[in-house]
Formats: structure tokens, C-alpha cells, sequence
């Protein structure tokens, strides 16, 4: 900790990618420079990820830097200073939105991949879960732990393999779906009423190959890389049935929860498909929605005092646009603070609102730096992308209201 | 037809439909935003969007059509058209849009013609195929099964 109470933290990131040549070395955090000219060809991006880290690991009072050899790889490191933050952590809200979660304890799952770092942070992914975990680095491995009657303690059994894309192919599929049925645990006789399920850990997949791909029976799921704790949630459940939600699929249900439930939000946009959609997505999640057609409209419905909890806008409105909208509605509340600060409007009549800022978020299709910038300056809170899904809404309005 | 043949034929319908780009995932997030309490939701908006469709895409015609063109109002219409396309997975006509919107920003106006048709093109046939989905879906119903979930 330093002197102010602040708590430094090294952060580290280690790949084992190509790295980066030592002549582009000094480069690499210009805006819009990459490595060399084929770095957009081969991996896209426009050069921009590092000078912005820089700047924001600068205002986080921190330092940047690396270490690379090519062939071998990077490693990125900042350092940034923290204040101690409090104990109702996000780890024990997350546990109590998912009691699901508990259910995987005594299951294990076992890992195939070739790269031992990548393998073990699937490993703690699946551990946050309650999931028990080994790991087998080539086909050879995974096959022979498979085949021989593996011991498992009575409270554990196989449910899933887990396999990344590097190593799998159609062969080992194979391989595997033939080993998985003749599975018998703990050298009992029988082979398992439902053997383990075998799932795919895919960059990208798109929905023909992932058809085509369960169609054939080679694979049970695929699983997006990077993880994510939700799908991996949503996977686990469809493969073991242990906290299948019947109703909805529980992937919808899972973050956004509470959150938005009951709350009254405001929707804003002149095309009547985009609000519809709008509205059934913020009503899945148990908002009251009302809907409006234009920026004037809206100027009318948030002027304080009103019920509304949030407002979402549209940008690109004709006669006012959604950031002439919200400068207009932030005027008109700061004129309205004013009056209860001066006591000229008394605040008794509204629990809690002494002072006025309706959480405005921008809805839009163009999501580009100077779009943001502009949403910041009129006022706005944050936006979404057109459509959004239920990970971007969470994201996005988890700051202003309380889980639970 | 029983139950189980018509569920395979409304399956693989829709299976195609993705498969050919017509649809993509924004649909399947719609038909996950069903429910008791919303049941015709997807019609619904579907509706909605073919209404808007057909409006915006007689206005962009006559606009291209004028002796002087106002670029500015075709791009409009256009904008209207990818987010409507957009919201409910569209997807070729979201990317006629797209296409679309670059000739206005150059006011081409080969482009933009060659556009508008191309919208069209791929307006009527996702317009088609949903109806026939729909339709599929209803047999399903009348025959007194339940309408399968996409995987």
C-alpha cells in the first residue's frame, strides 16, 4: 500500500503469440501503427488498442510496458493505483443471483488442450463453478486417461470433455464419442447410463458449422472462446439438465435478473420496429416500458418531476436528435435542482429526489469513439449498440440500479 | 401430416433460412423474447417491419426517381431501413443497406439505383420465406404441437 492508503497492482498479461519484432518494438504504442503493414491483413484491428491503453493507464496514474521475443511471445504489464474497495463483493451478489451454481459441485470435467496455460485458466473457470477438473495435453493422453477404468472417488463423475478447437478434428471426434460410450468409472461393469458430453472450445463458430457439427453427433456443444462464466453456465446445464430453467432460457435470466424488474423505463426511437424490439427485450427482464417517437416527446415525459427510472434514446432522430434531446432534459433538470436547492420547489413531495438525473442510454447502430465522446458531452450516462442483448443491457445498466 | 413431420419441415425450413444468410442471430434473439405473456410477439414485429419495409422502399424509388436527388433524404430512408432490418435479423437486407448507404455518401447514382434494387430483391424474398415460416408454424399449432426452440 502507499502513503495515501492506495493499493498498487502489477498487472501482467502473458501470450504466446507471435511477437513483436524488436525494429517495430518503439512503435507500438504510436496511434494507428502496428507491427508492420500485414498485422491489419492477418489479425484486422486499425492500431489504436495500445496508445489507448497508454492514456488510460497514464489518468490510472500507472506505467505501461513489455517484454517480447518472436516466436515466443508477449507480455504486457501496467501498473495502476486502487483504493480498497468494500466487502459486499461482486463474487457473493453473483453466487446469490445463482443458486444453480452449486449444483455442479462433484462433477468433473476433463480438459484437452495442447497449450498448458490456456488449459488451466478453462481449468479455473470450471473450479469457480464447483467443477473438478484434469487436464490432458494431446489426444494420446486424453485417450488413455479415457480408456483406462479411470478412478473417480464416488463423489465425483465425468460429465464433460472439454476440447480446443487446436487439437480437435474429425478424427479425434470420433475417437473420443467411441471411448466416452465404453466410459466406466471407478472399474464398475456397466458403461454409464448417459455418458460424458463432449464440447468444443471454438473461436468462432458460425451457426452452419454448429449445425453441422451436432448433426453429425461429434460434438454436444460448442463453447465460445474467449470463456465466459454465462455460456459456460448455459452449456453445463444443457448437457447435465442440473438447473434447467424450463420457462426461458436460463442465459436471460441469469445476470440481468432483478435488476431491471419492475423499473419504469422510457424508450425512445422514430422507428416503430426498433422500439417494439426495444420494449419486448427490457420487458423480458420485468421492465414496465413506455414508448415515444420523438425527442420532443421525450422532453415532455422526463421533465421532473416524472416516475421514469431510465431513459433510452435514440440517436439519430429527425427534428431532435437523441443528443439535442438529453441536453435539453439536463437543462431543464439543473433549472429544477436549483429550485429545491433554493427551496422554491419542495422536495417532500418526491421520496429521494432531491436531486434530479434520469439515467439517459444512447441506443445506437454506430458505435465509434467520437459517437461516445458526444453521448458524454450532451449529457448522456452510456449507451447500447442496436439491438442490444441481454449482456450489453446488463453492462450497461448494472451501474444505476441495485441487484436484488 | 402428423405432428413430428410437420415440427421436422418447420426445422428445417428455418435451419435453411439461416443457412442461406436470410436470418441471423438478432431472430433467434426475437423468437427468445416470446412468451405467455408476449405470445405473437414475432409476428408482431415482423409485421411491423414489413409495413415500414414496403413504405421506405417506395419512398426511396420515388426519391431516386426525381430530376434533382436529395441524397440526404435517401440516406435517411436507407438508415431507417438497416435499423429495422438490423433489429430483426434481416441480415441481407440489413447489408443491401449497408452497401447502399456508401453509394449515397459518394452520390452515385448508378450505385444507388443498382441498390434499391438489390433491398428489394432481398426485401420479397426474406418477406416470402417468413410468411411461409409463419405458416408452417401455424399448422404446428392447429395440429396441436408445440413450436420447437432454435438450439
Amino acid at each position: 500500500m502507499t502513503e495515501t492508503g492506495m493499493i498498487k497492482l502489477l498487472v501482467s498479461v502473458e501470450d504466446t503469440g507471435v511477437g513483436i519484432l524488436p525494429e517495430a518494438q518503439g512503435r507500438i504504442f504510436m496511434p494507428f501503427m502496428q507491427a508492420d503493414s500485414s498485422t491489419s491483413r492477418t489479425y484486422g484491428g486499425t492500431g489504436i488498442g495500445l496508445s489507448i491503453s497508454e492514456r488510460l493507464v497514464k489518468l490510472m496514474h500507472g506505467e505501461i510496458g513489455f517484454v517480447s521475443e518472436t516466436g515466443t511471445g508477449s507480455t504486457f504489464s501496467f501498473t495502476a493505483a486502487f483504493i480498497r474497495a468494500e466487502m459486499s463483493s461482486l463474487d457473493i451478489k453473483w453466487q446469490q443471483q445463482n443458486p444453480s451454481v452449486s449444483g455442479f459441485q462433484g462433477l468433473k470435467a476433463l480438459v484437452v488442450d495442447g497449450k498448458c496455460i490456456r488449459a488451466e485458466v478453462t481449468r479455473y473457470h470450471l473450479e469457480r463453478l464447483g467443477i473438478s477438473v484434469d487436464i490432458t495435453s494431446s489426444v494420446d493422453a486424453a485417450c488413455s486417461y479415457l480408456s483406462s477404468n479411470f478412478r473417480t472417488s464416488d463423489s465425483e463423475h465425468l460429465a464433460v470433455v472439454l476440447v480446443d478447437e487446436d487439437i480437435w478434428n474429425q478424427e479425434t471426434g470420433v475417437t473420443f464419442r467411441r471411448l466416452l460410450k465404453e466410459f466406466r468409472p471407478n472399474g464398475c461393469t456397466e458403461v454409464l447410463e448417459v455418458p460424458p458430453k463432449i464440447f468444443l472450445i471454438a473461436t468462432c463458430v458460425s451457426s452452419t458449422e454448429r449445425n453441422e457439427l451436432k448433426s453429425a453427433a461429434l460434438v454436444d456443444s460448442v463453447v465460445t472462446k474467449p470463456l465466459r462464466l454465462s455460456s459456460l453456465i448455459c452449456c453445463f446445464q444443457e448437457a447435465t439438465g442440473i438447473g434447467r430453467n424450463t420457462q426461458v432460457t436460463t442465459g436471460i435470466l441469469s445476470t440481468c435478473g432483478n435488476l431491471l424488474k419492475d423499473k419504469k423505463i422510457l424508450v425512445v426511437d422514430d422507428n416503430d420496429v426498433n422500439r417494439r424490439v426495444a420494449q419486448g427485450t427490457l420487458k423480458k427482464f420485468g421492465a414496465v416500458v413506455t414508448c415515444v417517437e420523438s425527442g420532443k416527446a421525450a422532453l415532455t415525459m422526463l421533465k421532473p418531476p416524472h416516475q421514469f427510472d431510465a431513459c433510452f434514446m435514440d440517436l439519430q432522430m429527425p427534428e431532435m436528435d437523441g443528443f439535442e434531446a438529453t441536453r435539453q432534459i439536463r437543462s431543464v433538470e439543473s433549472k429544477f435542482n436549483e429550485k429545491i436547492d433554493t427551496g422554491e420547489v419542495s422536495n417532500d413531495t418526491f421520496v429521494n429526489m432531491a436531486h434530479w438525473h434520469t439515467p439517459i442510454l444512447a441506443m445506437t447502430a454506430d458505435v465509434i469513439q467520437s459517437t461516445n465522446e458526444r453521448c458524454m458531452k450532451c449529457g448522456m450516462d452510456g449507451y447500447v449498440s442496436k439491438p442490444f442483448g441481454e449482456e450489453q443491457l446488463y453492462s450497461a445498466v448494472a451501474r444505476f440500479f441495485v441487484s436484488g | 401430416m402428423d405432428v413430428g413431420q410437420l415440427q421436422t419441415r418447420f426445422v428445417d425450413y428455418r435451419k435453411s433460412m439461416f443457412c442461406e444468410g436470410l436470418l441471423d442471430s438478432q431472430f433467434i434473439q426475437l423468437q427468445q423474447l416470446q412468451d405467455e405473456s408476449n405470445p405473437d410477439f414475432v409476428v408482431e414485429v415482423v409485421s411491423l417491419f414489413f409495413e415500414d419495409s414496403e413504405k421506405l422502399l417506395n419512398e426511396l424509388s420515388k426519391t431516386l426517381g426525381q430530376q434533382t436527388i436529395d441524397f440526404k433524404k435517401v440516406d435517411a430512408h436507407v438508415h431507417q431501413l438497416k435499423g429495422s432490418s438490423s433489429s430483426i435479423g434481416a441480415q441481407r437486407v440489413k447489408n443491401a443497406c449497408i452497401a447502399f448507404r456508401n453509394y449515397c455518401e459518394e452520390e452515385n447514382i448508378e450505385g444507388c439505383l443498382r441498390c434499391v434494387q438489390q433491398a428489394k430483391q432481398e426485401y420479397f424474398l426474406v418477406k416470402g420465406k417468413l410468411e411461409t415460416l409463419f405458416r408452417l408454424e401455424q399448422q404446428i399449432v392447429v395440429a396441436g404441437g408445440v413450436i420447437p426452440m432454435v438450439e
